[in-house]
């Protein structure tokens, strides 16, 4: 069972002729996943956890945490930590009682316990009777991510888990979440538009724009260009490159196969690379080199972006 | 049962955060020292005249100054809340919406009374110190201060927190600017009311604990509209 799904998930705010934040989002999230949603500013992330939080109602379609419609269930809240992009942290409080505080709420067993090994592992133990309004936002992100565990729940929601950070700040974050993901065995939801942080923590991403799901796939096989796998074979001349594209665009072979220059770019699912490579060197062809492109998320988000851009 | 220890635990912090937060704290003091003060001089040092001005003036001013540093502390627990996504991290946890209002309103109403109970303290004894006799409240204004005036305040607090989540900011300034023209309103009219033949009667009593309860069943009804949806869409 997913342990988030939504379908066809459609939110707008206004009156019919609202432009909708989000139109026909389908998600399935898997338990243990670390799942990334990628987007620019205002292309709908905040809303889409909003709504799979049971904070906004779906304007269409459905959504089920742990085969739960999210709402007024408190049981179900309490399986959920959250970390929106303003920390929620009451800077009156100091890091302890802010803990103790919300320990208290969700019913935490000896939470006194718990707080201290929270505090050491977020790295604020010596910061624990420090008030909270004299953090920097780096040590509020850190504070922020002990409040939402503090119940060891299953799933925990971050919004922008890196937002307003230094670069230092940045690495601190990201390890914790690595440190997280790996040891507590959490389902993680990370909005983010930082992809470098998304491309190391997560096992899978959605690149949300204008309120849709663009791409939705493991994080390799966007960089592969989603299911259509690359495979590039650069040859001695480009007489063994025709001789190798006619060697290999046969009808039995499935995607495309072209030139170029000494190269022969072959893009489709059925090309194994010890297979192809072992074709051409039975045909008497030299092969410089066989090389499976992967291109940067970052590439890959801006591709997304851009087309759609273009396209609207 | 949970939902009785979510309302005290929401309401401890509230209150914490308020004894403890020096601004708010002294600005709540101060209103209710001042206001106190005042009413305190302007009682009269006559006997007759003296006992009927400190009882009108006591069952005025208790609840006004209750309402009026329920106000200030309020602004603090819900709206500032609301605005730095505490109450968004609220809305998260395991919690009914109506506990998270609730508790806010009881953390707010607790310290608020016990101004306005040192607040009345204050009044009767510096009428007291101004007059030759001994000036002291009737029984009906005990009663009213004891019981009346916490109902009240609780019922006016929760109705200005129901106001504050579910309104968004622009709405929340214009009622802000309308709850303080109206409480200094009630603060000029003291003058004309303390000074009216006594009128602190049960009948009086009973009327405002009738109307406090009243105020109170409105707000706990109102307190059904609230929705999660409402408040994060009123953040910004």
């Amino acid at each position: 069972m997913a342990v988030i799904e939504a379908i066809y998930l459609t939110k707008s705010f206004g009156g019919a002729d609202a432009v909708p934040v989000l139109d026909g989002i389908n998600l399935s999230i898997e338990a243990g996943e670390v799942f990334g949603y990628l987007g620019p500013n205002g292309a709908g992330k905040t809303t889409t956890i909003r709504v799979l939080l049971g904070l906004l109602r779906p304007t269409r379609g459905s959504v089920r945490l742990f085969g739960q419609e999210p709402g007024e269930s408190d049981a179900l809240r309490a399986r959920m930590g959250v970390l929106m992009e303003n920390s929620g942290l009451d800077d009156r409080m100091s890091a302890q009682q802010s803990l103790h505080f919300h320990a208290r709420l969700y019913g935490v067993a000896d939470p006194a316990a718990k707080i201290e090994y929270l505090l050491g592992f977020v790295g604020l133990a010596d910061k624990r009777d420090a008030k909270i309004g004299t953090f920097s936002t780096g040590m509020k992100r850190k504070l922020g991510l002990a409040r939402a565990i503090v119940h060891d729940p299953e799933l925990l929601f971050l919004d922008e888990p890196s937002a307003g950070l230094d670069p230092e700040a940045q690495v601190m974050v990201r390890e914790l979440l690595q440190e997280l993901a790996e040891s507590h065995r959490m389902t993680v939801f990370i909005n983010s538009h930082h992809l470098d942080e998304v491309q190391r923590l997560c096992s899978r991403i959605a690149i949300l724009h204008r309120g849709r799901i663009r791409a939705n796939d493991r994080v390799e096989a966007l960089r592969r260009g989603g299911a259509a796998s690359r495979l590039e074979v650069r040859l001695r001349e480009r007489a063994q490159a025709a001789r190798a594209a006619e060697l290999l665009d046969r009808p039995s072979e499935t995607g495309d196969v072209r030139i170029d220059g000494a190269t022969v770019v072959l893009t489709g699912d059925g090309f194994d690379a010890p297979e192809v490579a072992a074709k051409l060197v039975h045909a008497g062809l030299q092969i410089e080199e066989v090389v499976r492109p992967v291109k940067s998320l970052e590439d890959v988000y801006f591709e997304i972006v851009r087309d759609e851009e273009v396209q609207a | 049962m949970r939902a009785l220890d979510h309302i005290w635990i929401i309401a401890g912090k509230e209150i914490r955060e308020i004894l403890t937060n020096k601004g708010l704290a002294f600005s709540g003091l101060f209103f209710a020292t001042w206001f106190s003060i005042m009413a305190g001089l302007g009682i009269t040092d006559e006997q007759i005249a003296g006992q009927a001005q400190l009882n009108n003036s006591l069952f005025y001013m208790g609840a006004l100054i209750g309402l009026f540093v329920g106000y200030i502390y309020s602004g603090q627990t819900y709206l500032r809340e609301k605005q730095s996504g505490i109450v968004e991290t609220l809305l998260c946890a395991p919690v009914s919406l109506r506990s998270i209002w609730i508790g806010k309103a009881l953390g707010v109403a607790v310290p608020s009374t016990a101004l306005a109970l040192l607040a009345a303290t204050a009044i009767t004894l510096i009428a007291g110190a101004r007059s030759e006799q001994a000036l002291a409240p009737s029984i009906t204004v005990i009663v009213h201060l004891a019981i009346v005036v916490p109902i009240f305040i609780v019922a006016a607090v929760a109705l200005m927190g129901f106001a504050q989540l579910m309104l968004g900011m622009r709405e929340n300034m214009i009622v802000n600017m309308l709850t303080i023209m109206l409480l200094f309103g009630a603060l000029a009219a003291t003058r004309l009311i303390v000074d009216e033949a006594e009128f602190v009667t049960w009948t009086a009593v009973g009327a405002l604990a009738g109307a406090s309860l009243g105020l109170l069943a409105v707000t706990w009804v109102l307190g059904g509209l609230l929705s999660r949806e409402r408040i994060v869409r009123t953040i910004s």
